[in-house]
C-alpha cells in the first residue's frame, strides 16, 4: 500500500485556503462587524461609532428599503419559476424533440449565458427604448400602438422589463443543466409512453418533471439566487433603480446606500440581511422538495 | 534555455529595483511631488494635460502625477481608505460615485480660507475678490453653513431651457416668458410640425433641478431655497412651491411632454430635441460640446432661455452650475496644492480652458477673458445673463450629518418620474420631501 502524502496534499491545499479565508471569509467578517455601525465609505470601520441594532431597526422604517425588498420578492416569486419551467419546455423540445438543427440551437439558447451582464442590460434597454426601440416598433407593425410604453419609466413596467431581461438571460444556462439530467433518463421509458399512446405534452409532464424533481430542486434554488444577485446588475444599468425607486431591489438600494449616501454601515446591514433572506429561502425550498421525494 | 535567462534577467531586475529602490527616493527628495486627481467629464482632458504641463514649467523641482478618468471616484476612494490620499482632486459633490460627500459628511477637506482671502496667482489682488459673487458664501463652497470655505468653485455656467435658435427664428416665435407664454408656445410649435414643447433627461430626473430651483425662487423668493437647502419645515409644503411643481406636472397633463421622455437616458431625450422631436430641453453650456457628434436637424443652433415666470417682469432666475475642487485635509503636500489651486485661477488657466472646453471659470473677468476663445453657441448661451431681468441662482443642500440615510436630491428629484407619468400628486410630492426633511432634522438633533 502506499502511503498518502498528506503534508504534500495539505500544502496544494493552502493557496487556495489562504486566498478563500482573505478574500471571502475576512471580508465577509468585517461585513457583518460594519452592519452593527455608522460606517462611511471612507472611514470603513475606522472611526466609526458602535451603533448596535440601529442599522436593522432603521431598515424597516425606511420606505425605500421597504419598496426594494417588495420588489426583490415579486422578482423571486416570478422570475424563477418561470426561467425554470422555460428552461425545462427548451430542455425536452431539443432532446425528445425531431428538430434537426439541436446543436445549433444549444448554442443559441446558451449565448446570453456568456455575455456579460452589463451588456445584457445595455442590449434590453435598447430593446424596450420608448422611441427607437424594437418592442414599441413591433407594437406599431401589429396595431397595437395602444399598448405602446415608456417601458423603462413608467412604475408599472419598469420592474417587469428587468424580470424579462434576467428570463432571457438565464434560460439556456439552467436549459443545458437540464438537458444533462433529462439525458439521464432511460430512453425506454419514454418509448414505452409512446407505444402507450402518451403526447409530448404528457410526457413532459408525467415523465420528464417528476423525474427531474431533485435537479430542478437544485436548479431552482440557484435560479433564486441568481435572481438576487443578477438584478442588481441589470436594475442598475437599465433603470437605476427608478423610477422613483419601482425598480429598485434589495442590492440595489445596498449599493446606492454605500457608494451614493455614503452610508457603508447602513449597506451592509442591508446585504447581511439580503444573505440571511437567501440562506432562508434556499432551507426552505431544500426542505420542500427534499420532502416529496 | 531562453525560458530560463528570461526567468534570470526577472529575477535580477527585480532584486535590483529593492536594492536600488531607497537610492532613487534619496535622489528624488529634493524633487516636489503633487498627486492630483481629476474627474474627466463632458469637457475632455486637453486643459489638465496642459496646465500640469505649465505648472511643472513655472515651478521647478515640481513634478505633477495627474489621474484623470470619468471615474476618478471609483478609483481614489480604495486609495483614500488606504490612507494613499491625493493631494488635490477635481471632482463634484454631486457625483454618483459620493466620495466627496463622504468626504464632506466626515469633515475630511481642509479649509481653503487662506487660499481665498490671501493673494491671487497674479498679486494683484486678494482671490476672494476674483470669484463670482455669492459662490463662496453658498453650501456648494461652504457646506457646513459657516461661511467657511472645504470647497474651491471650478467652472460655472447658466443652465435653463435649450432651444434651436433657427427654428425661433424661422418660424417667428418669441421666446416666452411667462408660464402661461410657454404653454401657448406648445400649441403653437405642435401646428408648426409636430414637435413637442418639452423633453428632459427622464431616468435621470435630477436635470430637472435647472426648472425647479428658478421655478420655486419665482414663486417663493430668493430666500425660500435658504430655507430648503437647510432641510426647514414647511420649507417644500406650501402654497408657493406647490404652484411650481403643478407647473411642472402641467408640463404633462396638457400633453407638452415628448411622449416616451420619462424612458430616456440623458443622450437619447438630448438627441431627440435636437432632431427637432421637441422645442426646448432643460441643460448646461456643456451640450455643445457634450452633444458634437450627434445628428440634428438642418442648421441647428444652440440657445437659451430662461425658466419661465409667473408674470413677464418677474426676475428670471438662471440656475448656476458650479463644479468643484478640494483638497483632502490628509493630503501629504497641502501647500503645493494650495499653490496648484492659485495657479488654477490665473488669467491663463481661464483662457486655456475656455479655449479647450467652451466653459468659463467661476470668476468675475473669465468673461472678458477669454472673450475670443469661445464659440458663438457657447457665447450666445452665456448671455442669458444680459437678458433683462435674469439674475444668477445657486443652490446646494448643507451637508446632512454622517449616518443620515437620506439624500435630499433623490428624495426630491426621483419622484418626478411618477408625477409625469400620473402615478403620484404634487401634494404626495411636496409631503414625502418634508417627512424627509424631518428625519434629516431628526439626525441632525441626534448627531448633536
Amino acid at each position: 500500500m502506499v502511503k498518502k502524502p498528506k503534508l504534500f496534499i495539505a500544502l496544494c491545499t493552502l493557496p487556495a485556503l489562504i486566498l478563500t479565508v482573505v478574500f471571502m471569509i475576512v471580508p465577509m467578517l468585517n461585513a457583518i462587524y460594519l452592519s452593527f455601525t455608522s460606517s462611511t465609505a471612507l472611514s470603513v470601520g475606522f472611526n466609526s461609532k458602535f451603533v448596535f441594532l440601529d442599522n436593522y431597526i432603521y431598515m424597516f422604517k425606511d420606505k425605500d428599503f421597504v419598496q426594494a425588498l417588495f420588489n426583490t420578492f415579486k422578482l423571486m416569486l416570478v422570475i424563477p419559476a418561470l426561467t425554470i419551467f422555460l428552461s425545462l419546455v427548451f430542455a425536452f423540445i431539443l432532446t425528445q424533440g425531431e428538430l434537426r438543427e439541436k446543436s445549433f440551437y444549444r448554442t443559441v439558447f446558451f449565448f446570453p449565458s456568456v455575455v456579460s451582464m452589463t451588456v445584457v442590460g445595455i442590449v434590453w434597454s435598447f430593446v424596450f427604448n420608448p422611441t427607437r426601440g424594437i418592442l414599441n416598433h413591433m407594437l406599431d407593425l401589429f396595431n397595437l400602438s395602444s399598448w405602446k410604453h415608456a417601458w423603462l419609466g413608467e412604475g408599472k413596467t419598469a420592474l417587469w422589463c428587468i424580470g424579462a431581461a434576467l428570463v432571457w438571460q438565464a434560460i439556456g444556462y439552467y436549459m443545458v443543466m437540464h438537458v444533462a439530467s433529462i439525458d439521464g433518463i432511460s430512453q425506454e421509458i419514454y418509448e414505452a409512453a409512446s407505444i402507450d399512446g402518451a403526447t409530448g405534452v404528457q410526457k413532459f409532464f408525467r415523465i420528464t418533471i417528476p423525474l427531474l424533481r431533485r435537479s430542478i430542486g437544485t436548479t431552482y434554488i440557484l435560479a433564486l439566487s441568481g435572481t438576487i444577485n443578477l438584478s442588481f446588475t441589470l436594475s442598475n444599468v437599465m433603470t437605476g433603480g427608478g423610477p422613483n425607486g419601482a425598480s429598485s431591489v434589495l442590492l440595489q438600494y445596498m449599493y446606492t446606500q454605500g457608494m451614493r449616501n455614503a452610508n457603508f454601515g447602513y449597506a451592509m446591514a442591508i446585504a447581511m440581511f439580503t444573505l440571511l433572506l437567501a440562506i432562508v429561502l434556499a432551507m426552505i425550498s431544500r426542505k420542500l422538495s427534499a420532502e416529496k421525494e | 534555455m531562453k525560458k530560463r535567462f528570461a526567468a534570470s534577467a526577472m529575477i535580477l531586475a527585480m532584486s535590483a529595483a529593492t536594492v536600488l529602490s531607497p537610492l532613487t527616493a534619496f535622489a528624488d527628495a529634493e524633487e516636489q511631488e503633487l498627486n492630483i486627481a481629476i474627474f474627466q467629464g463632458g469637457y475632455g482632458d486637453a486643459y489638465w494635460n496642459q496646465m500640469v504641463e505649465l505648472f511643472e514649467e513655472s515651478h521647478e523641482g515640481v513634478k505633477v502625477n495627474m489621474t484623470i478618468s470619468p471615474t476618478i471616484g471609483d478609483i481614489i476612494r480604495p486609495q483614500i481608505v488606504a490612507g494613499n490620499v491625493p493631494d488635490f482632486i477635481c471632482l463634484n459633490d454631486g457625483g454618483e460615485d459620493g466620495v466627496i460627500l463622504s468626504l464632506i459628511k466626515e469633515h475630511a477637506l481642509l479649509n481653503l480660507n487662506d487660499v481665498f482671502d490671501g493673494e491671487n496667482y497674479a498679486g494683484t489682488g486678494t482671490l476672494r475678490d476674483d470669484i463670482t459673487d455669492g459662490i463662496l458664501a453658498s453650501s456648494k463652497c461652504a457646506p457646513y453653513g459657516d461661511g467657511d470655505i472645504y470647497l474651491a468653485p471650478f467652472n460655472s455656467g447658466p443652465q435653463g431651457l435649450i432651444y434651436n435658435k433657427t427654428f425661433f427664428d424661422e418660424n417667428n416665435l418669441e421666446v416666452p416668458k411667462t408660464w402661461d407664454e410657454f404653454f401657448a408656445l406648445g400649441d403653437t410649435v405642435k401646428d408648426i410640425d409636430g414637435r413637442s414643447l418639452f423633453t428632459y433627461q427622464g431616468i435621470y430626473p435630477g436635470y430637472m433641478e435647472e426648472m425647479l430651483w428658478p421655478a420655486i425662487a419665482n414663486e417663493c423668493g430668493e430666500e425660500a431655497l435658504t430655507k430648503i437647502a437647510n432641510y426647514e419645515e414647511g420649507s417644500f409644503n406650501n402654497e408657493g412651491v406647490l404652484k411650481a411643481l403643478t407647473h411642472i406636472k402641467e408640463i404633462a397633463d396638457k400633453g407638452y411632454l415628448l411622449e416616451g421622455t420619462v424612458g430616456m437616458n440623458h443622450t437619447e431625450s438630448q438627441t431627440e430635441m435636437m432632431l427637432g422631436k421637441a422645442a426646448f430641453i432643460t441643460n448646461g453650456t456643456w451640450m455643445e460640446n457634450e452633444m458634437q457628434d450627434a445628428p440634428r436637424e438642418d442648421r441647428f443652433e444652440f440657445a437659451m432661455a430662461p425658466i419661465p415666470t409667473e408674470n413677464a417682469d418677474d426676475v428670471h432666475y438662471v440656475f448656476d452650475s458650479c463644479e468643484q475642487f478640494s483638497i483632502p485635509a490628509a493630503a501629504k503636500n497641502q501647500e503645493l496644492a494650495k499653490e496648484f489651486l492659485r495657479f488654477l485661477y490665473s488669467d491663463e488657466s481661464v483662457s486655456a480652458f475656455a479655449e479647450a472646453s467652451g466653459a468659463l471659470y467661476a470668476t468675475k473677468s473669465a468673461r472678458e477673458v477669454a472673450k475670443d476663445k469661445l464659440s458663438t453657441a457657447i457665447y450666445n448661451m452665456y448671455g442669458i445673463y444680459d437678458e433683462a431681468n435674469a439674475s444668477s441662482l445657486i443652490m446646494s443642500f448643507s451637508a446632512v450629518p454622517a449616518d443620515c440615510k437620506i439624500n435630499p436630491k433623490d428624495e426630491i428629484f426621483n419622484p418626478i418620474t411618477s408625477v409625469m407619468n400620473d402615478e403620484m400628486t404634487v401634494e404626495e410630492w411636496a409631503q414625502n420631501v418634508e417627512d424627509a426633511f424631518a428625519q434629516i432634522r431628526a439626525d441632525q438633533e441626534a448627531a448633536k
